[in-house]
């Protein structure tokens, strides 16, 4: 749940901050604590992003383009936060420089951190496939085993009833 | 994947070897998971991480989050490449490495 007090808010651990789908009406700047971000958070697809701390920004692509959010933001650990509105973004940047700053490097992280989580998926998918063509050759091996051992088997049950005879 | 897990005391330690995938994570999730009451140390050696997946993160994270109100967390012998992903998604700032 959400403390309000000025433009500073708190979120109690677990919280909700971001949905992903919904448009962020403000822009977050993460004063204190720690934000986990998830692509289709609670559900079996459950994909985790990062994390986000002291002084990232986020919900920015919302406030300056109208952007649903591409993730759902969750509060680690009580997280306290500074909000700001669309029409609020200009006094944000010119009041304080490192605001401007801070928003750069949010974006810059963001773009690497997708870099990094495409590169995690594809090892992921060619490890997948890794692990298929080596399941395929076990099983084929076992296979291989199991009809000589058939063979085998029959061969000498064969010649078990060729001696009873 | 394998995972050794020892437990002295209010102490556990657990050595993983091999990838921390979508495939391994849940696994370490349960081992952990199974094992942390009353634990109020921590250590995950990896040693022979040689990669992690966002599912492995995951399991970090619940588990950082559950040892911050028993106790700690520390994690060892990071590889370089298993660091970089760590520092990229943000996890560096949260976790204890040595």
């Amino acid at each position: 749940m959400e403390n309000k007090k000025a433009r500073l808010y708190k979120y109690e651990e677990d919280s909700i901050i971001v949905r992903e789908g919904e448009v962020p009406k403000e822009m977050y700047k993460i004063l204190k604590g720690n934000v986990a971000l998830y692509l289709n958070y609670g559900t079996a697809e459950e994909y985790f992003l990062g994390v986000y701390s002291e002084g990232r920004c986020f919900g920015e692509l919302g406030v300056l383009y109208k952007q649903p959010s591409s993730y759902t933001a969750v509060a680690v650990n009580e997280v306290l936060m500074f909000k700001v509105a669309e029409d609020e973004m200009t006094d944000f940047l010119h009041n304080n420089a490192n605001n401007a700053l801070d928003i750069i490097k949010s974006l810059g992280r963001e773009v690497l951190n997708l870099k990094e989580n495409i590169e995690m998926l594809l090892d992921e998918l060619a490890a997948g496939n890794e692990n298929e063509k080596q399941t395929s050759q076990r099983l084929q091996s076992q296979l291989k085993k199991m009809l000589k051992e058939d063979y085998v088997l029959s061969l000498s049950l064969v010649k078990k009833e060729e001696e009873e005879k | 994947m394998e995972i050794k897990k020892t437990v002295s005391g209010t102490k556990m330690h657990v050595a993983i070897d091999g990838r921390l995938d979508t495939v391994s994570a849940p696994e370490l999730e349960k081992r952990l998971k199974d094992g942390l009451t009353g634990i109020e140390e921590l250590e995950l050696d990896f040693q022979k991480v040689d990669f992690i997946a966002s599912a492995g993160l995951r399991v970090l994270l619940s588990a950082q989050k559950i040892m911050n109100k028993q106790g700690k967390m520390v994690i060892y012998h990071v590889n370089e490449n298993v660091m970089k992903v760590l520092e990229l998604t943000g996890m560096r700032d949260i976790l204890t490495i040595k």
